[in-house]
């Protein structure tokens, strides 16, 4: 039988701290509160240490009014 | 700001449980062991241990259930999905560790009443005696619970950097 190759776990990076800085005045408490989430989930989210549901990726893209695309990106071979 | 502030109430809440359910344990082991190991104790004694144990860790969870609920008033804050996923997490290995604890007590009760004279994995335990196996269930609960407490703090701790 025929076995498909497992493909790599992958990396999703983001650029929250960046357009949180050049385009908000947002803390990261701030932004926490308005997503529904904590200072300390946002800090994990932007070392890259914490992957945030699809639910809240797409909560903090909405909150800066970007697409979701530039705000997260996914690496294959990370 | 110091490390405990700069703690969301879950970790707080995460090490408050680990440093209770570590000291219940410690005096579980005070009271059941002596020089010479576990020591023999009647069946009265270990229903009075066993419920002490009980009504002691139901009282100080449920203290510090009430102080956290009360903060957890007072900020407005509720857990988010990093913390659901980190207590989560944190259950599972509790679920593993006792579960190969409780296969490795099978296991060794087994050889012991099988074998009863030359099975003796450890020195000065032996399942045989209702002492012992009180002592290896009551100490498989605790160490399930307390890697529960202690993988959620490291993730805590691991996740913010």
């Amino acid at each position: 039988m025929k076995q498909t190759k497992k493909p790599n776990k992958g990396k999703i990076t983001n650029h929250i701290r960046r357009i949180r800085l050049a385009r908000t005045e947002l803390t990261q408490e701030e932004l926490g509160k308005r997503v529904g989430a904590t200072r300390q989930t946002i800090i994990a989210i932007e070392a890259g240490k914490y992957a945030p549901s699809m639910e809240l990726a797409f909560r903090i893209a909405r909150e800066f009014g970007v697409p979701f695309e530039d705000v997260f990106q996914f690496d294959p071979d990370g | 700001m110091t490390r405990i502030e700069n703690m969301s109430e879950p970790e707080r809440r995460s090490w408050a449980n680990l440093i209770v359910d570590g000291t219940v344990f410690f005096i579980f082991i005070k009271t059941m062991t002596g020089k010479g190991g576990v020591e023999n104790i009647s069946g009265a004694g270990l229903v009075s241990i066993y419920v002490g144990i009980i009504i002691a860790t139901i009282i100080l969870h449920a203290i510090i259930a009430a102080v956290f609920a009360s903060r957890i008033k007072n900020s407005g804050y509720e857990s988010d999905e990093r913390d659901v996923e980190i207590e989560r997490k944190g259950a599972r290995h509790g679920f593993w560790v006792v579960t190969i604890a409780l296969n490795i007590i099978i296991f060794i009760f087994l050889m012991q009443n099988t074998f009863p004279e030359d099975y003796t994995p450890v020195p000065n335990v032996s399942l045989l005696t209702p002492s012992h196996m009180f002592f290896a269930l009551m100490g498989t609960m605790f160490l399930g619970d307390i890697v529960y407490r202690a993988s959620m703090v490291r993730d805590y701790r691991k996740n913010v950097g």
